[in-house]
């Protein structure tokens, strides 16, 4: 009798479920339309502080963020032009980091390696991954400012896309560039800024 | 004379406003054509969001439940393998348990043009889902054409000449596309991209995927 009981409990959660609510929706459906194809798609989650490795819903590989941040243009006194960036959201990878990068000409591995990684996504967004935690206060603005001017009068317009940016370890570094192939898809599982 | 003096300290007030005036304008336009200036603003993301005090909420958590039931449909039964083409790592799982992991050689990513029709090949690993459409001890290779390209000759055109019956090791579990997991004769490069996109994997860890990971096993590479 108690067995019976036991099992019935059980059964009763597995059939209902974890613990959800319905502003887990719209993760789960948009999780949902990419797990439906034979791909494999990343879940970059900066609440969770983890870039994810999927195919059709498990998680094959996990690479630790130190921090994610939006960065987006706008003037340096007045108000930003695209402060929120909705999630979650679908992207889709549109130039990979190893499109770009400048082939070795030998097999040796290069004097300095690589800091930076970018890849262009939907709508002009970069996902730039970096080794070095980026300076993101007042100052840094002043300079961009100042910097952006310099390039502009230069000649070379100024660097203003709007940009997720995440820090990962330098070991890391390559994996995420390597991940970041042409037409993969990113969902942004969570956008809202830390406290 | 006084009248001189007070004339001449007006007037050196009057030279000291006018100079203050302007120091304050250009510091003003300064300011205001620094502050339009584009400049990159930071934002740093991973706010949480509010805990729900009763997350068990099915008459509004119907629509997510009924996607992670979906979700849950989709996940692979059983055994599966993960193959990480940049580590050169294979992995076995059951159910998301980790049973085995092994190092292997994915695709060097190389590109090799035939000079004589121009055709080209990129030896690269493909990323995705694949299964194991059949298994096979002893497996024979039949070379393709950039087998003889790559080594400077012409292929042949007896099928006879196209067989190889020692370069994929014991066994071969096939993927489809000419991609094969299979054994190796070079060891030693077990850990880098070695391959033309074929998945080489050491002696001992072939046999043991061979007798234990099903026909219709699911293959995860990325």
């Amino acid at each position: 009798m108690l067995r019976s009981i036991s099992t019935s409990v059980a059964l009763a959660v597995l059939l209902a479920g974890p613990s959800l609510a319905a502003s887990d929706a719209p993760l789960l459906r948009a999780e949902l339309g990419l797990a439906e194809r034979p791909e494999i798609y990343l879940v970059l989650s900066p609440a969770a502080g983890e870039l994810t490795v999927k195919a059709r819903g498990i998680a094959l590989d996990r690479i630790a963020l130190a921090g994610v941040w939006l960065r987006y243009p706008g003037p340096w006194l007045g108000a930003p032009s695209a402060r929120g960036l909705r999630a979650p959201a679908v992207l889709t990878v549109r130039r990979a980091p190893l499109e770009t990068a400048v082939p070795a000409a030998s097999g040796d591995p290069p004097e300095t390696p690589p800091t930076e990684v970018r890849a262009l996504l939907d709508g002009g967004l970069e996902l730039v991954a970096v080794t070095i935690t980026p300076r993101t206060g007042w100052w840094r603005r002043l300079g961009s400012a100042l910097g952006g001017a310099w390039t502009a009068l230069s000649g070379d317009g100024v660097d203003a896309a709007p940009a997720l940016v995440v820090q990962v370890s330098p070991a890391d570094l390559s994996r995420v560039a390597h991940l970041l192939e042409r037409d993969r898809r990113v969902l942004l599982a969570d956008a809202r800024p830390a406290p | 004379m006084a009248l001189d003096l007070a004339s001449s300290e007006e007037r050196t007030t009057a030279w000291g406003r006018l100079a203050a005036g302007i120091v304050l304008v250009l510091l003003l336009t300064a300011v205001i054509g620094v502050g339009g200036l584009p400049a990159a603003h930071w934002t740093a993301l991973g706010g949480r969001e509010a805990a729900v005090e009763s997350p068990q909420v099915i008459e509004g958590g119907r629509g997510a439940l009924r996607a992670w039931r979906r979700l849950a449909v989709l996940r692979p039964r059983g055994l599966y393998l993960v193959v990480d083409t940049q580590a050169n790592r294979l992995r076995v799982h059951r159910d998301g348990e980790l049973l085995r992991a092994a190092a292997c050689s994915t695709g060097t990513g190389r590109i090799l043009r035939d000079p004589r029709g121009g055709r080209l090949w990129v030896f690269a690993t493909p990323t995705g889902e694949r299964r194991i459409r059949r298994k096979v001890a002893d497996p024979v290779w039949v070379k393709p054409d950039w087998a003889f390209v790559e080594q400077g000759e012409e292929p042949p055109r007896d099928p006879r000449e196209r067989r190889d019956e020692v370069s994929l090791g014991d066994y071969g579990l096939y993927l489809g596309d000419g991609y094969i997991i299979h054994g190796t004769l070079f060891e030693s490069l077990l850990g880098r991209p070695a391959t033309h996109g074929c998945i080489r994997l050491g002696g001992e860890d072939l046999r043991w995927i061979y007798e234990e990971v099903p026909v219709g096993a699911a293959v995860y590479l990325y």
